[in-house]
């Protein structure tokens, strides 16, 4: 797959990572967001990334008490 | 009234002042995350158990020490550790998981995909469990971005530096992640509940 949108000068997917992660500079920051404002390709690909995260989200799971029980125990052991 | 809501650097001030029901909350609090991320990357549920302990003990003995600096990054911090320590468990039994050489190595190609009940499939607990399951099966180098960027915090400069990798690499492998997760998705017809 190529990393380069379609038409878009120096546009990549890139550009859209980076953006969702809050490390695109201003000047980056205003294009991105043109782009995908204006482009409905661009706003589709941000918007599979947004829900790819969030269902990574939904996937998170507990510890067993045990393990938790063993930590506290572990804590207090050595606090004397 | 609304009860204040004691941020995670008040905790850890408090805890190395001696109040252990801070250590609790800090647990509860940040537990899922950090389990989840160990278990995703060494996908072996009593292995994450283990280093979930192993986590803490260093946490507890790092406050303890009063050596934490990490001022309002608890648990990128925790994190960081308990990544450290899935290396270590690898090399220890020398087995560190694959590193593929292409970028674009599809998941798709490698997975079994199995009928499934249709019905079963909306069940809360069954959708959960598959995700995990699509998360696990990634590639580790992919899990890894992933989760050192996701659950961690830890920009893709740090990310890079970390892995002894190019900033394009491990963009490439997050875009490839992305995908992947995407194509895993797809494939499936996972429709998650919110």
């Amino acid at each position: 797959m190529n990393n380069y949108l379609p038409m878009y000068d120096n546009f990549t997917h890139n550009h859209l990572i980076l953006y969702y992660f809050n490390e695109t500079d201003l000047p980056d920051t205003v294009i991105t967001q043109q782009h995908i404002d204006t482009y409905p390709e661009v706003e589709e690909e941000y918007d599979a990334i947004v829900k790819t995260m969030e269902k990574i989200e939904q996937a998170l799971v507990s510890p067993s008490q045990e393990s938790i029980n063993k930590i506290l125990a572990y804590s207090k052991a050595v606090s004397g | 009234m609304q009860k204040p809501v004691l941020t995670d650097q008040q905790l850890v001030e408090l805890y190395q002042q001696g109040n252990e029901n801070c250590l609790t909350i800090l647990i509860e609090r940040h537990q899922k995350r950090i389990f989840s991320a160990i278990l995703f990357l060494v996908n072996d549920r009593e292995t994450a158990e283990d280093i979930f302990q192993d986590t803490f003990v260093k946490v507890i003995n790092t406050l303890k020490r009063g050596a934490y600096n990490e001022e309002g990054k608890f648990l990128p911090w925790v994190l960081r550790i308990g990544h450290n320590l899935v290396i270590d468990h690898f090399r220890r039994n020398q087995r560190m998981p694959l590193v593929h050489d292409k970028e674009d190595y599809s998941i798709i190609e490698s997975l079994k995909l199995t009928d499934e009940n249709a019905q079963d499939k909306m069940m809360r607990e069954q959708i959960y469990k598959e995700v995990r399951l699509l998360v696990e099966e990634l590639p580790f180098e992919q899990k890894e971005v992933v989760i050192l960027r996701h659950f961690a915090d830890m920009s893709f400069k740090e990310i890079a530096d970390a892995t002894g990798v190019s900033i394009n690499t491990a963009l490439g492998r997050m875009r490839y992640a992305l995908i992947n997760l995407r194509k895993i998705i797809e494939t499936k017809k996972l429709v998650l509940v919110s």
